[in-house]
């Protein structure tokens, strides 16, 4: 335990010296914990176990085959529907669930926040974790289906890793400032829902980006997910690449989100315990 | 030169009365339009949890926060702990704290004895490595190795307290904030928290305690802070503490005292009383009694009126909180006739023979042959406990009295 600062200074004055990521790194074995418990408390009792994580995305991408590869047909590129659609929704799945949890974390962790001092960015960062290992399940179902139907495999494909980074640091940013203004405010938890139906159509997962009209583009690769799951599902699929002034605009949103959520999140955590 | 674990300055902490926050964006809006619209603050519901408080305690001392419920005690330990933030002043901490302010707050009732183990003390603020060199420890400490399997929402509340307190019990930090842990458990779980927190405290570490447990913070601590209304009231040997504390929560509905202007106390044919007291035999009025003080009472009674002198028969009658008579007792010699005048009766009632609590003590005048007079309830006597003679034992002592009695033992055959 010999690793905390020895002398600490109680104030009633905040000051946000940092994001709080170092404190994180000193507790990295109790984030863990708590995104461990998360998946393990999940599935417990359960019959079918882990294999829920693979259920949700599923049903819903047989939604998307029967209306967008049935249905509307759209261009998926010579791509198996299927394929084209689970590569979107994998990503999506993980920042969405992961910002919809870490933005429910500090409401579900009320009594701990009332008791015991630790860092408070622990909670939505453990969400993030855990939709982090949920992706991480989908994504081994995706290989294997790529390997059956899919194009060959490249090594283009190690860009997922990058991707998934920054759309982990996008969800944690969100997630955090989220967490914090339900606190203040419990409307933000109406949102959220909304939030997710919007972006899963305002993302490009069951259709390709290109169908989006071009004076559409500046404003639709405002959302930081569009040019991530376009550029995710190229990294896997051989897809088109999404230009790269929207890789650009993306990745600055995403570490907006991430600094402004951080920050948001620091200046109203010492609030939290009389607030909850 | 040794430095203060513990360093506080000025420490305020403000609540808003009422619903702290704007619980809805709506509710947010308004009253910040409502502020513009009226120029100055109109929120004046604030209240003062923690008001000025300074003090500072030394490396490796036992400190006890006293007071009553809502006294400031318990959120002056979430200040500490930084749980919540002071709204003015500060406080410096030297060295690593570990707190402990509510057993088992930190577990997940599907998870079981064994991840709980890991979960909470990754929380206190240990490592995995910490907790893992631990385990057998805080298992064997906590008695429920049977179980370690088991989902904790299977246990009893005593095992889930048991294991809690195990794991805080472990802890390995130069500070330890304890609120409330000994309404734990039972008598030999009480008593071995009790040793850990003085081994904890005799390593030369440093503790704050909160409890109402008097008895357990007069065994544990040497210095005591009485917190009142958010202030600190008194601060000294945990003795002078607590008896300034206990003399003042007396002060309301307690009367050790009673006094009446002649004619106006409680009368009846030719006798009156005048007077009513309870004191230590060797203090005065208004000095606290324990279970092993020696008690006086006194009692000015009027004789009235002419001859001839009527016998007086005075008894004292002993009454629980409860209601129950515990005794009556009158002068060990024949009564006698009481010529007229002013008259001072004292009666000593030995130590170790009241239980802690409070009792009520009235009078009974018997007087010729007249229908004997009573008065049941005169003064009370709040009859505090003491830490000594209890050989560990920190629970309530069961029982009306509370003698202390010899006993022997003899082996009388070494099988």
């Amino acid at each position: 335990m010999a690793k905390y600062p020895v002398t600490t200074l109680i104030e009633a004055k905040s000051r946000i010296a940092d994001l709080g990521l170092l404190a994180l790194v000193r507790r990295a074995d109790l984030l863990l914990f708590f995104a461990l418990r998360d998946i393990k408390v999940r599935y417990q009792q359960t019959f079918f176990g882990v294999l829920w994580a693979l259920f949700h995305p599923l049903v819903m991408l047989g939604m998307f085959w029967l209306i967008f590869g049935r249905i509307v047909r759209v261009d998926t590129g010579g791509i198996p529907y299927p394929l084209f659609g689970l590569a979107g929704l994998i990503l999506w799945n993980m920042f969405m669930q992961g910002v919809t949890a870490a933005a429910n974390s500090l409401h579900n962790h009320q009594d701990l926040i009332k008791k015991i001092y630790f860092p408070r960015l622990i909670l939505p960062f453990s969400a993030i974790f855990t939709s982090f290992i949920d992706f991480l399940i989908a994504l081994t179902l995706l290989f294997c289906l790529l390997l059956l139907f899919g194009p060959a495999l490249e090594l283009r494909l190690l860009w997922i890793i990058p991707i998934v980074a920054i759309t982990a640091m996008a969800g944690a940013g969100f997630g955090a400032a989220l967490a914090a203004l339900t606190v203040l405010f419990r409307d933000v938890r109406q949102i959220i829902p909304l939030i997710a139906q919007i972006g899963l159509l305002a993302t490009p997962i069951a259709y390709p980006a290109s169908m989006v009209p071009d004076a559409l583009k500046p404003v639709y690769y405002l959302n930081p997910m569009a040019g991530l799951v376009a550029a995710f599902r190229a990294a896997l699929l051989g897809t088109e690449m999404p230009p790269t002034s929207a890789m650009i605009q993306g990745l600055a949103v995403a570490v907006l989100l991430f600094v402004g959520g951080l920050l948001l999140f620091r200046y109203l955590e010492r609030k939290f315990a009389d607030i909850l | 030169m040794s430095q203060n674990a513990i360093e506080i300055e000025h420490l305020t902490k403000r609540y808003r009365r009422g619903i702290w926050a704007h619980s809805t964006m709506r509710s947010a809006i308004a009253s910040s339009v409502r502020r513009l619209l009226q120029s100055g603050e109109v929120d004046s519901g604030w209240f003062e949890a923690l008001s000025d408080v300074t003090l500072s305690i030394g490396e490796g001392e036992s400190v006890a926060l006293i007071g009553d419920n809502g006294a400031g005690k318990s959120t002056l330990l979430k200040v500490l702990s930084g749980i919540t933030p002071p709204s003015a002043g500060r406080a410096v901490i030297n060295g690593r704290v570990g707190s402990l302010l509510e057993v088992g707050s930190g577990f997940h009732p599907d998870l079981t004895g064994r991840d709980n183990i890991f979960l909470n003390g990754l929380l206190l603020g240990m490592s995995r490595r910490d907790v893992r060199a631990r385990f057998d420890e805080i298992v064997d400490f906590s008695g429920v190795e049977a179980f370690i399997d088991t989902p904790v929402k299977r246990y009893s509340s005593g095992m889930y307290m048991r294991l809690a307190f195990a794991i805080a019990a472990h802890l390995d930090t130069e500070i330890l904030f304890v609120d409330e842990v000994l309404a734990v458990g039972d008598v030999s779980f009480q008593q071995k928290c009790l040793d850990r927190m003085n081994q904890f405290s005799g390593s030369g570490r440093t503790i704050v305690f909160v409890s109402h447990n008097l008895t357990a913070v007069e065994a544990l601590c040497g210095r005591s802070i009485l917190i009142e209304k958010g202030r600190v009231a008194a601060d000294g040997p945990t003795r002078d503490v607590l008896n300034q504390y206990l003399r003042r929560q007396g002060g309301e509905g307690t009367f050790d005292r009673v006094t009446f202007e002649p004619g106006q106390g409680p009368s009846r044919g030719r006798l009156e009383i005048l007077a009513a007291s309870v004191r230590p035999a060797n203090g005065s009025i208004g000095e606290p009694i324990d279970v092993k003080t020696d008690i006086v009472f006194e009692f000015t009674i009027r004789r009235k009126g002419g001859e001839p002198s009527p016998v007086v028969a005075p008894s004292i009658i002993v009454t629980t909180s409860g209601g129950e008579l515990l005794f009556t007792v009158g002068p060990l010699e024949p009564n006698v006739a009481w010529p007229a005048g002013t008259y001072l009766l004292r009666c000593h009632l030995p130590g170790n023979l009241l239980n802690n609590g409070r009792y009520s003590v009235g009078l009974y005048l018997g007087e010729d042959d007249l229908e004997p007079f009573t008065i049941p309830h005169l003064i009370d006597i709040d009859v505090l406990d003491n830490a000594e003679d209890r050989f560990g034992w920190y629970d309530e002592w069961p029982g009306l009295i509370r003698p202390r009695l010899e006993w022997e033992r003899q082996r009388i055959n070494p099988q």
